[in-house]
């Protein structure tokens, strides 16, 4: 799936990132051509998610530069972060939605935040909580939804402001493997509308799943051999919300 | 903005205790604040209807000849602090004296001799009532001047009083403003805490610091005006009622009693709507710090 010859959308050049005296990344360098699909993978505390951190500014590294979308992070000032995080969407293990805003207004957030107009803000929210079968549920509030519920919308929220770049953080390690195939698919439709993915997992079974690009992170280090490719053999119980 | 001011309504309803005991505390402040304004603007009007009333009695000597007092008035006529200028012969001056006196007047008729002196009655031109005391002063000078008499130290310690409520007012209005600055940043701190991971996620979705704050100031604004109106409410009814009692007591001078003017109220207000901005930039800024 993934386009040859595309410009480089994220680069990484000689990365590293401290917690105090411990490297939690060192030394990353690596590129990722728009539209392709990566899985980070790796034990935990490989730095996976620190290295999904650095791509949306949720930290500084602490040397080398990161360059996403043409943007310099270690230069970035602090008032443009809101800019290069509206370009990105991101999933998150956790969901991270806000439990007292119902399922459209916590999608809303997204366009709320990037100023765009009232009444294409609910057309773009309904489509979308149609597109990952939550319409229905679009007034209920984040704790009454099942965990493969609150994933879609966490889903829908990355999706509607429609970003070049997903970020997808552990985005199956809560739900069922029923759960688990929706939201891959969903992120594969995304995939396939030419946007780029990272997706960071531990889960060899979801990576099996998508013909992807897969970057291997061992205590914080590219592993001796670092990147392979995986053909795609997709989870069981897929199907279309 | 339509949206900022639903969320900022949204979290007062949400947050109605606190927000409550916020707008009590400015309201209160606003009323404290306001009520001792209320009182040295109306206070400073007495004191300036009795300056403007006032007459200095320049008592004559015993034995001044006729010719001594046509002088004398001759003098007193050519300072251009006096409007007018007024005889009071000893019948005269006897004749008030019983008017003054009324039921008890009969006390008078055992005198052998009138011993009042003659005076002159001295009306000082309006907007020269503070040159009194240096009138007075060269009147005396003048041969053929027994004495003066004007209400000069009463007049002195009730303004001195009107200026040291002043002062009291100043020192309150800073203390009440504090303490309403802490009210309000405290509850806008209660409230941010409460939201902090709402925020956080919030500015993971690309929302921008002015978007996160913009409800908390719209919120400490109206919590700023809600307050200072109810305050500014409550005074005027009991000004409405007080009123009334005061006019009867004090209309003898030729004066009334007065609300604030409506430049002090809508700066009252906006005192209370800054004071509200205050404490929401304090807590802002030590939330933003330490998140």
């Amino acid at each position: 799936m993934q386009t040859v010859d595309q410009p480089s959308i994220i680069r990484l050049f000689r990365v590293t990132r401290r917690y105090g005296a411990q490297k939690a990344l060192d030394d990353i360098s690596l590129e990722i051509p728009a539209n392709a699909f990566v899985f980070v993978t790796g034990p935990s505390g490989a730095g996976k998610s620190t290295l999904l951190k650095l791509l949306y500014l949720g930290l500084p590294s602490s040397e080398g530069q990161v360059i996403v979308d043409g943007m310099n992070l270690a230069r970035m000032n602090r008032h443009r972060v809101p800019m290069l995080r509206r370009r990105i969407g991101i999933i998150f293990q956790d969901y991270k939605l806000i439990s007292t805003r119902s399922v459209h207004q916590n999608v809303a957030l997204v366009l709320e935040a990037a100023g765009t107009p009232h009444r294409a803000i609910a057309a773009k929210v309904n489509s979308v909580l149609r597109t990952v079968g939550m319409e229905a549920r679009r007034d209920a509030l984040p704790p009454s939804l099942s965990g493969g519920e609150q994933q879609r919308v966490a889903v829908a929220r990355a999706l509607v402001g429609e970003p070049r770049i997903l970020l997808a953080d552990e985005p199956t390690g809560s739900l069922d493997s029923a759960s688990a195939a929706v939201v891959m698919d969903l992120i594969l439709r995304f995939h396939q509308r030419g946007g780029t993915v990272l997706v960071a997992t531990h889960d060899h079974h979801l990576i099996r799943s998508v013909p992807a690009r897969v970057i291997h992170l061992v205590g914080g280090r590219l592993a001796e051999n670092p990147e392979t490719e995986t053909a795609g053999d997709p989870l069981p119980a897929a199907s279309n919300p | 903005m339509h949206l900022q001011m639903r969320k900022a309504l949204q979290d007062m309803h949400n947050n109605r205790f606190l927000n409550a005991v916020t707008v009590v505390t400015i309201a209160l402040a606003v009323m404290i604040v306001g009520a001792f304004s209320l009182f040295v603007i109306n206070a400073g009007d007495l004191l300036n209807t009795w300056r403007q009333g006032i007459r200095l009695m320049v008592y004559l000597d015993e034995g001044l000849s006729q010719k001594g007092r046509t002088e004398l008035e001759g003098r007193l006529r050519q300072m251009p602090e006096i409007e007018t200028l007024q005889f009071i012969s000893k019948d005269e001056a006897m004749h008030r004296l019983r008017s003054q006196m009324s039921r008890h007047a009969a006390l008078l008729d055992g005198l052998a001799q009138n011993p009042l002196p003659e005076a002159y009655e001295v009306e000082v031109r309006q907007g020269l009532e503070r040159q009194v005391e240096p009138l007075a002063q060269r009147i005396e000078q003048i041969d053929g001047v027994e004495e003066i008499a004007y209400g000069k130290q009463w007049i002195q310690r009730f303004g001195g009083l009107v200026e040291l409520l002043r002062i009291i007012g100043y020192a309150l209005t800073g203390l009440f403003s504090a303490a309403a600055v802490f009210f309000v940043a405290n509850t806008i701190r209660l409230i941010l805490y409460s939201r902090r991971e709402e925020v956080e996620i919030m500015r993971l979705v690309g929302a921008s610091e002015r978007f996160i704050r913009t409800p908390f100031y719209i919120q400490a604004l109206l919590q700023g005006a809600i307050g200072g109106l109810t305050g500014i409410g409550i005074l005027y009814l009991a000004y409405l009622f007080t009123a009334g009692d005061m006019a009867a007591t004090l209309g003898g001078f030729g004066f009334s009693f007065r609300f604030l003017p409506w430049t002090a109220v809508a700066g009252a207000v906006i005192c209370a709507m800054v004071v509200g901005w205050l404490g929401c930039f304090t807590s802002l800024r030590q939330f933003i710090a330490s998140s």
